[in-house]
């Protein structure tokens, strides 16, 4: 199946999270707000300039910038 | 009797705030929005004789990365003597905050879950089974719904058997994969033997080399290094590279588990409803116009419903300063102290009060309502795309909504963001922003100037805000080119669900907790304020009064910039608080001498007799808009800062950006008028 970056879903749509990519603080940080691996994630919102993009995870939405969300990497949910 | 400490900690907008008022009795403020409590508050529970000292932790999403809360947190929860905590979880999104619930319990033992909201929850079709969760961990658990006050007193029950000993807690430990299972097993009853530490947690930060943590643990218990039985069993393991993703995969992973058994869905409601409401708050069509006519009719709201008040409010001042005056003509009072009294002190207060106060009792509580709704998130949201092209953080946006009430708040409250560099350029700009002090000013000087319909004065100070937000992105933008040179850090925010306020709770706060305590300030400087200007317009040198003097020196300079002498001696004077500057403009015009300064007319004709045109209130407003800070939040701007060389940038870069705008406008007006 093809990967994708978070950045590139389309509001309403749903993934599963195969891979985490991002480097520095925001690793640790995106890991305690439960983005690990095999985690189901929908995009919700979209901010009226396309940037940044909600998503729901593990019963809440957070809001990520494109920049961020390009190094979380996804595959279409079955 | 104090029979022990307990921590109260929880992630950002789980109703942290709301739980500690119930059970301390205190008034911390709350807002549904992530960040509102920075620093660490200490509050008692009372039952009977026996008291307990509670400490509210800043809320955190982990015990990990490294923010300024979350080192208090950390630091708190790792290195404290206290008898255990409480971790506060939302019911809607339990299995996120069981993550960092779990990290809490990794490191203390002695924890109980109280899982809040679950009103909210329930509406929403989420069924939390407490005891099932008590079993999955293995920890005591509770459920209460904190806004109801339902289950507090339970709460508490539990919290004096916790610190009496007497709850068992039998936290059923993480599975972790061998290799990590081995290096805990080797580690652990090292640390523990030799540095007196409980919990897997330090094992991982130690064993990580994470640098914040190994300072803290050193400065407290010795260095590492020199400990030889720890550097041998260091030294006799391999950290696996992967180790902090494994550890996080297996913390989020268990909390999946957890709430499989213990949260049932029956439907998702409100979910839906959340993203209804957002498709237009935060939509692309919808979500700018919408946040600024909310803003533009706040603004309404306020300028329309002051006005009568106002008045009513300075005609009994003027009533009662009759009489006063009377009185103490009476009594024989020398002329000189009764003009003091009256012309100095007694003006001053009344204009204060009747001005000032008939906004901010309004603004507040909307403002607030706002706030408790979780529509400010949304904002930040919006708005993030300027901030991020500014080269600073979104949640900057947060802190512009926390200066509009007071700029000493929003300069604290920048404390939310992380990077340093952010946190700055929010600092330094915070004052753009017209704080509760400032904005009735501006809108005394639209209905003076410019409009008297409400609609039209509305209109006229959204547009200003507007323009204050996108001066305060324009400067940002310069600030992160030049003196703050860096890229965006990057950063999460969470939109918390919309949640109905309790309406009558909002009004009462606001009103008692934020106006009066605003206002209370406010005549206090007054007084002395009074006192100061009613001698500098008494006392004269060669026929000038000082205020006259010094009025004359700072004129033709004050030209240059649309505004005069006297304006700009109200602004110097009143940099102990901005809601005295517009009554000792008017003390300034009057010599002194007045006596009906409350109403907005007599004081637009005094004005105007002064050379006071549009060009001139124009001026004043973006004045208003761009000085500097108040003395309070001067001295804030320190204490968050700890830098003389940030000060000083946070008063000359506003200061600047007036005097080149007014400058502009100056020069323009002469050119068409």
């Amino acid at each position: 199946m093809e990967n994708f970056s978070l950045c590139d879903m389309k509001k309403g749509e749903l993934a599963l999270i195969k891979e985490i990519k991002t480097a520095g603080n925001l690793r640790q940080r995106l890991f305690d707000l439960g983005f690990v691996p095999g985690t189901k994630v929908k995009c919700v919102r979209v901010s009226p300039f396309g940037d940044p993009k909600a998503f729901f995870i593990r019963g809440s939405v957070i809001a990520l910038r494109n920049l961020d969300s390009k190094t979380i990497l996804g595959v279409k949910e079955p | 009797m104090i029979i022990g400490k307990i921590a109260l900690t929880g992630s950002p907008n789980v109703g942290k705030s709301t739980v500690f008022n119930a059970l301390t009795g205190m008034k911390q403020h709350t807002g549904n929005w992530s960040g509102k409590t920075v620093g660490s508050a200490e509050g008692t529970v009372k039952n009977g004789k026996k008291e307990i000292k509670l400490i509210d932790l800043p809320g955190t999403y982990s015990l990990s990365a490294d923010s300024a809360e979350e080192e208090v947190t950390r630091n708190f929860l790792c290195f404290e003597k206290f008898e255990g905590a409480v971790v506060l979880c939302d019911a809607c999104s339990l299995e996120r905050n069981l993550i960092f619930a779990l990290q809490v319990a990794q490191l203390v033992p002695k924890t109980v879950l109280c899982v809040n909201m679950l009103d909210d929850a329930r509406k929403k079709g989420i069924e939390i089974d407490i005891s099932a969760l008590s079993r999955e961990t293995g920890l005591p658990a509770i459920g209460i719904s904190a806004a109801n006050g339902e289950g507090i007193g339970e709460l508490k029950k539990m919290m004096f058997e916790l610190a009496e000993g007497k709850l068992s807690a039998d936290f059923k430990p993480l599975r972790y994969p061998k290799s990590i299972d081995d290096l805990v097993s080797a580690v652990r009853p090292v640390l523990e033997k030799e540095f007196g530490t409980s919990g897997v947690f330090p094992v991982f930060e130690i064993s990580k080399n994470e640098h914040g943590f190994v300072a803290e643990f050193e400065k407290r218990f010795g260095k590492l290094s020199e400990n030889q039985n720890l550097s041998t069993v260091l030294s006799g393991i391999t950290v696996p590279s992967d180790f902090p993703d494994k550890i996080s995969a297996c913390i989020a992973l268990r909390a999946e588990e957890i709430c499989l058994s213990a949260v049932s869905f029956s439907s998702n409601k409100s979910c839906s409803r959340d993203e209804k409401i957002d498709s237009v708050l935060t939509g692309k069509l919808f979500g700018i116009p919408v946040m600024l006519a909310l803003f533009g009719f706040i603004f309404w709201l306020t300028v329309s419903g002051a006005n009568y008040p106002s008045q009513l409010l300075s005609e009994a001042f003027s009533w009662v300063g009759i009489r006063l005056e009377s009185f103490l003509s009476g009594f024989g009072f020398p002329p000189m102290l009764k003009s003091l009294f009256i012309d100095g002190i007694w003006n001053v207060l009344s204009w204060v009060v009747a001005v000032m106060l008939p906004p901010m009792a309004i603004f507040f509580p909307l403002f607030t309502i706002l706030e408790d709704i979780g529509y400010l998130p949304r904002v930040a949201f919006n708005l993030d795309r300027g901030f991020g092209f500014a080269g600073a953080c979104g949640k900057q946006a947060l802190t512009m909504c926390m200066g509009i009430g007071c700029g000493a708040v929003g300069v604290t409250g920048a404390r939310i963001i992380d990077s340093p560099r952010e946190r700055l350029i929010a600092i330094i700009t915070n004052s753009f922003m017209p704080c509760n002090g400032r904005l009735p000013a501006i809108i005394a000087l639209i209905t003076m100037f410019f409009t008297g319909s409400s609609v039209l004065g509305a209109l006229i100070l959204t547009l200003a805000v507007a323009f204050s937000v996108l001066m305060t992105l324009l400067v940002s933008k310069i600030l992160s080119k030049t003196v703050l040179k860096g890229v965006p850090a990057s950063f999460t925010l969470e939109l918390p669900p919309y949640r109905l306020p309790k309406f009558g709770k909002v009004i009462i706060r606001s009103v008692f907790d934020r106006t009066l305590k605003i206002l209370g300030r406010a005549v206090l400087v007054a007084v002395p304020a009074g006192i100061i200007i009613w001698l500098c317009s008494n006392f004269s040198f060669g026929g000038n009064t000082i205020f006259e003097i010094f009025a004359a020196v700072l004129n033709p300079f004050a030209k240059l910039f649309g505004l005069d002498g006297n304006i700009l001696c109200g602004f110097i004077f009143s940099l102990p608080a901005n809601e005295i500057a517009l009554p000792i403009m008017a003390m300034g015009y009057s010599g002194g001498t007045l006596t009906e300064l409350g109403s907005l007319s007599e004081t637009a004709r005094l004005f105007s007799e002064n050379g006071f045109t549009p060009v001139t209130a124009l001026c004043t407003i973006v004045f208003f808009l761009f000085h500097w800070p108040c003395a309070t939040t001067i001295i804030t701007v320190f204490k968050e800062t700890k830098s003389a060389k940030w000060v000083f940038a946070s008063v000359l870069v506003p200061l600047l950006t007036g005097f080149s705008i007014c400058f502009i406008i100056n020069i323009v007006s002469k050119l068409f008028c």
